[in-house]
């Protein structure tokens, strides 16, 4: 006997990711102010519980590591002239960051000095490893990421898809910001990189926005924090530059970028240039003169060097070169789509290939670098919801990333938070999914296996006489396999979202096609032309995400209409106005009857969820929170939720 | 009743949360331990290295065993295992021993024995009727994630979670008549593990009496259940006490499990009516010589420093020991009355929850991480009526501050401030959106109690940032802090207190 389907969709909760349940008391408007707190919250707490691990070079003499590199700098710059900040005594930690560091170190050390002197005293406090130094630096770390990086991303998720519910918004943004490698290297290994992606992040956000002198001003800064931001600047300069050509040439938009790049350099470099010292910063943020690679890093030619020995083949010049020419063939791809085609949703995509040309080609990489490819991979996380494919390959690069830091973590003494972070990131999020594709699967599971084999064999077995780094070697070859692959997917990426032509149907979680911008200038609210696309995500979403959608009476409407009529053609949109007036004539009247006895207002279990909050004559949209002004049939203008209040 | 389906579902199960915050805790590892620690280690080893008669004679290290015996039991079951992490940490000479296998092999049994909290949570959501279970889920994740457990167990090193694991579920079992059998052999077994329960055994033991061995129209008395009931505490005590029983080291055992020689107060006062009391006779200090009042002059430096050791008061009366336990009594004899009169399960948990009360605001020597013998079975039953929801508050935010100060390290200062904030964010906005309307709310009260958490805020401000800043020469008083935080927050407990008695003998 067959039992008749049930119509319940419990398929959908079974695959409900834990996060997804922790968050889903927060899927209701009355709890909604309660999602920023506790995200900052616990993002806070868990950086704070990783910063109680020991730092690089943590009682490690005579030269220690980068906490004490950061730690010198405050020292010098607070006690010497700016024309000596490029040359004292280069042999200990000498700066050799862009000024913005500089300034940084200068303002974290000006602080640390008010509290005790002694901490950054010049000389002799050189390798100085005091407890409450190490909470002073930590907080350091904590408070600039705090200042640019997560607002940043909180930002990002927010106008990535204005459709989400703040609940979802929270969830992707919780997702980014556990991303365990930036944690690790940034607030247990001890560097600032969170200060230079959230500038990057902050201009993406403005050139999203349309808005290219903040756009190009943040992205200098970015450069101007950390010389490595370089990494991204093709990327950025080819999606500006079709910007300026397409669909028409605009020369003027040019003009305002080259000024505006050009001012903020200047501004930044100043005192070094009327101290006349820029060229000893220059020499000191671009060291030609160090190697191809340094320690064991994951890319090209480090892998390839267990092959062929290329320093024995060319000299150090010929090799600069060579990576050079290979670094150029490797990013000329994602800038050529992003010049050609400048659309927003390319930039996370571009950014990322862009940055990964450079990691695995150029020279002078350090394994920590792997930061900025990973850095606009992850914030693919962003509204993920329903797409398997993007959640499971974006945490798979994510741990592999991880994993090609294990060498260094290792020698930091960091196996137990790298263990922690890891597993927290992947359970919480889910991503022991596997995308759909029989190539991903096998890809992802040989990977994993490998993962997991080389730890256990390094954990167990030593290594054979003949080769006493394989361990690492089998780390930089894995690795550096799986960034090659997934930098092939980006491009694919690119490419497919490239070419899709500009549609207006469905929202189906993945990349849609960058929509035709609403211009809140051009856009006839009631127009009837626009009426379908008001009404379209609404349907789409309730459509695509029923787990996560709150039991509104209008999302429940909503989905009564039947969602394969969507995308409603014009035709439909006068039946459709029609329905909506009554459907709202009969909340009204249902609302000025009931909420007066207590018995009804008790037998609502939702009359929470139903009041968008007013504040001053603008309305709060339930599902985005964003204002409205002058609301007509009560959607809402940035995201086409259709509120329920309509007075 | 689709729509209650639903709404359970939206929310994490225990277990979700027992690994989320078992993650956390991991990362905790290198944090700052205090002698709590080196004391557990300690007994691993005395208990692994030595025969059972040496046990509580034992005094190589001076913190010797002053656990009832499970707790040496199972302090024996854990270096069994211990052996495979760090064989140096189970000698008994080797003191203050802390190995990185040490510390992890004892942190992580501090998260893994915590799982029976969970495990008991679970039960007590499983039991409670469909209707509330959405509550009693609140309820349960509420205690599973208190900051409590987070500095006291996963900090400042204990296993509290384990132990009030086997309170939570004792409680559970008391609700089902088929069950108080268990419940009561539970407490027993609880008592052999910890005898600070002691303090809430009157209300076992009234509840039981009434509700478990005599019939319910006083009519009689249950032979049956008494008979079984005696037997099976004859065998808890007995499997516990009985091999030293046996060796004639009984007086050797009591004397290491009740040290009467402490002082009134601990060395950092816990938030009670005592430290209210040395409040107020550090203010008549000043204030005596103006109306005339003698002041005893040998008792004044031992106020304000708070050794543990004898406090003497300067101008109010000395209290003496037994005049703490008389008091102690004499406020649980006026809750037990009620139970005696009403035996049902809600009124057995809140004056179990009283009990507690009553030992902790009036106790002699009370640490302050006692208040978790308040706030746990208060939990339990916060959401049965929303005026405890509004009782609770004061008492929670305050029980939890007054735990700051065993975390004085800088490190860890911004996390123990940062779990309680979120805790308290979402537990409260939680219980004000779930409880269940009652008839009457009093306006007056709330916003008194509201403003009270509020004032909590200068509070820590001033503890954290403006005392040790030197601002107006604070900081040559080492002891303000502390007073000042004991002080505020047991004005927040008394509160409560009496709140909870009016609500009480209200049902």
């Amino acid at each position: 006997m067959h039992k008749p389907r049930s119509r319940k969709p419990s398929p959908v909760i079974s695959r409900s990711t834990p996060l997804q349940d922790i968050f889903s008391p927060l899927q209701n408007v009355s709890v909604y102010y309660l999602i920023l707190p506790i995200i900052l919250l616990v993002t806070f707490l868990i950086r704070c519980a990783v910063g109680l691990a020991p730092y690089s070079g943590y009682q490690a003499p005579p030269m220690h590591g980068d906490f004490e590199a950061q730690r010198h700098w405050m020292e010098v710059t607070t006690h010497l002239p700016m024309r000596e900040w490029y040359f004292h005594d280069l042999d200990w930690w000498g700066l050799d960051y862009p000024p913005l560091t500089a300034y940084h170190s200068w303002l974290c050390g000006f602080i640390g000095k008010l509290i005790y002197p002694a901490w950054f005293e010049l000389y002799t406090s050189r390798g100085l490893d005091e407890y409450n130094l190490k909470v002073f630096m930590r907080a350091t770390v904590l408070a600039s990421e705090y200042l640019v990086y997560v607002p940043a991303v909180w930002a990002f998720v927010k106008i990535y898809n204005t459709k989400d519910t703040p609940a979802d918004r929270g969830m992707w943004a919780l997702m980014i910001l556990l991303q365990p490698a930036l944690i690790l290297i940034d607030h247990a290994h001890f560097q600032y990189n969170a200060v230079m992606l959230g500038f990057t992040v902050v201009a993406m956000n403005a050139l999203w926005n349309d808005q290219i002198v903040i756009g190009s001003v943040f992205f200098v800064a970015a450069l101007c924090f950390k010389q490595m931001a370089l990494y991204y600047a093709p990327a950025i300069f080819a999606y500006l530059l079709g910007t300026c050509v397409f669909p028409r040439l605009n020369f003027q938009r040019l003009v305002i970028l080259g000024v505006a790049t050009l001012s903020t350099f200047a501004i930044f470099f100043a005192p070094f240039i009327l101290t006349g010292t820029t060229g000893q910063a220059l020499f000191r943020i671009f060291p030609f003169a160090r190697g191809l690679w340094e320690d064991k890093v994951a890319n090209f030619w480090c892998t390839a060097n267990s092959f062929i020995k290329f320093r024995t083949l060319f000299t150090s010049t010929q090799l600069q070169r060579l990576s050079l020419l290979a670094t150029l063939v490797a990013i000329l791809p994602p800038c050529v789509i992003l010049f050609l085609y400048p659309r927003r949703r390319l930039l996370p995509l571009g950014l990322s290939a862009s940055a990964w040309g450079f990691f695995l080609f150029s020279f002078q990489v350090h394994e920590k670098s792997v930061l900025l490819p990973l850095m606009p991979a992850t914030l693919l996380l962003a509204s993920s919801g329903n797409d398997y494919n993007r959640k499971s390959w974006v945490g798979w690069v994510n741990n592999v990333a991880v994993f090609s830091m294990w060498s260094l973590l290792r020698r930091d003494g960091l196996g137990l938070q790298y263990t922690v972070l890891l597993f927290m990131w992947n359970w919480l999020a889910g991503f022991w999914g596997l995308p759909d594709n029989w190539v991903g699967k096998l890809v992802h599971v040989v990977t994993y296996a490998g993962i997991l084999g080389m730890h256990v064999a390094e954990k167990f077995f030593e290594p054979p006489a003949k080769w006493p780094d394989v361990w690492v070697l089998g780390n930089v070859t894995l690795s550096f396999g799986a960034f090659v692959v997934f930098w092939l997917w980006t491009l694919l990426r690119m490419w497919e979202v490239a070419r899709k032509p500009v549609v207006k149907e469905k929202m189906k979680g993945a990349y849609t096609p960058p929509q035709p911008s609403i211009n809140k200038q051009t856009c006839h609210f009631y127009s009837l032309s626009n009426i379908s696309e008001r009404l379209r995500p609404a349907t789409a979403y309730t459509t695509n995400t029923p787990m996560t959608s709150p039991r509104t009476p209008d999302n429940l409407y909503m989905s009564s209409i039947d969602p394969s009529r969507s995308p409603l053609s014009e035709h439909d949109s006068d039946e459709l106005l029609a329905k909506i007036d009554i459907y709202h004539n009969r909340r009204r009247s249902s609302t000025t009857n009931t909420g007066s006895t207590d018995a009804e207002e008790t037998a609502d279990p939702d009359r929470h969820t139903r009041r968008p909050s007013k504040t001053g004559g603008r309305m709060k949209c339930e599902r985005c929170s964003d204002y409205n002004r002058g609301v007509m049939l009560g959607s809402c203008r940035s995201c086409g939720h259709i509120n329920s209040v309509f007075r | 009743m689709s729509v209650s389906a639903a709404k359970q579902q939206s929310i994490p199960s225990i277990w979700q949360c027992a690994i989320a915050s078992a993650l956390f805790k991991a990362l905790l590892f290198p944090a700052y331990r205090s002698t709590d620690f080196e004391v557990h280690r300690n007994w691993l080893a005395l208990t692994h290295s030595l025969p059972l008669s040496q046990w509580y004679y034992e005094q190589t290290s001076e913190w010797t065993l002053d656990y009832p015996p499970f707790f040496a039991y199972f302090e024996y079951a854990l270096a069994k295992v211990a052996r495979y992490f760090d064989v140096n940490m189970l000698k008994v000479n080797n003191l203050d021993y802390a190995s990185d296998a040490t510390v992890a092999f004892q942190r992580l049994s501090a998260v893994f024995t915590e799982l029976f909290l969970a495990y008991a949570l679970h039960e007590f959501v499983q039991r409670s009727d469909v209707k509330s279970r959405r509550l009693s889920l609140i309820s349960a994740l509420s205690i599973f994630l208190s900051p409590a457990f987070l500095i006291i167990d996963h900090i400042h090193f204990q296993y509290n979670g384990f132990l009030f694991g086997i309170f939570v579920l004792s409680l559970t079992l008391a609700r089902d008549p088929h069950t108080r059998l268990h419940s009561g052999i539970l407490f027993a077994v609880l008592l052999c593990f910890k005898h600070i329960f002691l303090y809430i055994a009157p209300a076992y033991f009234v509840f039981l009496l009434r509700a478990y061995c005599l019939k319910e129209d006083f009519s009689g008395i249950r032979f049956g259940n008494c008979v079984k009931l005696g037997t099976a505490l004859v065998a808890v005590f007995g499997a516990a006490f009985g091999p030293f029983a046996l060796m004639g080291q009984m007086p050797q055992v009591l004397s290491r499990l009740f040290p009467f020689s402490r002082g009134l107060c601990h060395a950092y006062w816990a938030p009670n009516v005592w430290a209210l009391y040395s409040f107020l006779d550090r203010i008549a200090i000043i204030v005596a010589p103006r109306l005339g009042l003698s002041v005893r002059t040998e008792a004044l430096n031992s106020v304000t420093r708070g050794l543990v050791g004898d406090t003497a008061f300067a101008v109010l009366p000395d209290i003496a020991p037994k005049a703490t336990f008389i008091l102690t009594l004499l406020f649980q004899l006026t809750a037990l009355a009620k139970l005696f009169l009403a035996p049902t399960w809600k009124v057995f948990v809140a004056v179990t929850t009283l009990c507690g009360y009553a030992s902790f605001l009036l106790g002699w020597h009370v640490h302050e991480k006692a208040i978790l013998l308040v706030i746990i079975p208060f939990s339990l039953v916060i959401l049965q009526d929303r005026r405890l929801v509004r009782i609770f508050r004061p008492l929670a935010a305050a029980g939890y501050v007054s735990l700051f100060p065993l975390l004085f390290t800088a490190a860890e200062t911004p996390i123990k401030y940062a779990y309680t904030l979120l805790w308290i964010w979402i537990f409260f906005t939680a219980f004000s959106r779930a409880s269940v309307r009652s008839s009457t709310r009093t306006y007056f009260l709330d916003r008194i109690s509201d403003l009270y958490i509020a004032g909590l805020l200068p509070l820590l401000i001033y503890t954290a940032v403006i005392h040790n800043s030197g601002l107006f020469g604070l900081n040559q008083y080492e002891f303000l802090p502390l007073v000042f935080t004991s002080v505020y927050c047991a004005l927040g407990v008394v509160g409560s207190w009496i709140g909870l008695n009016v609500v009480v003998w209200s049902w």
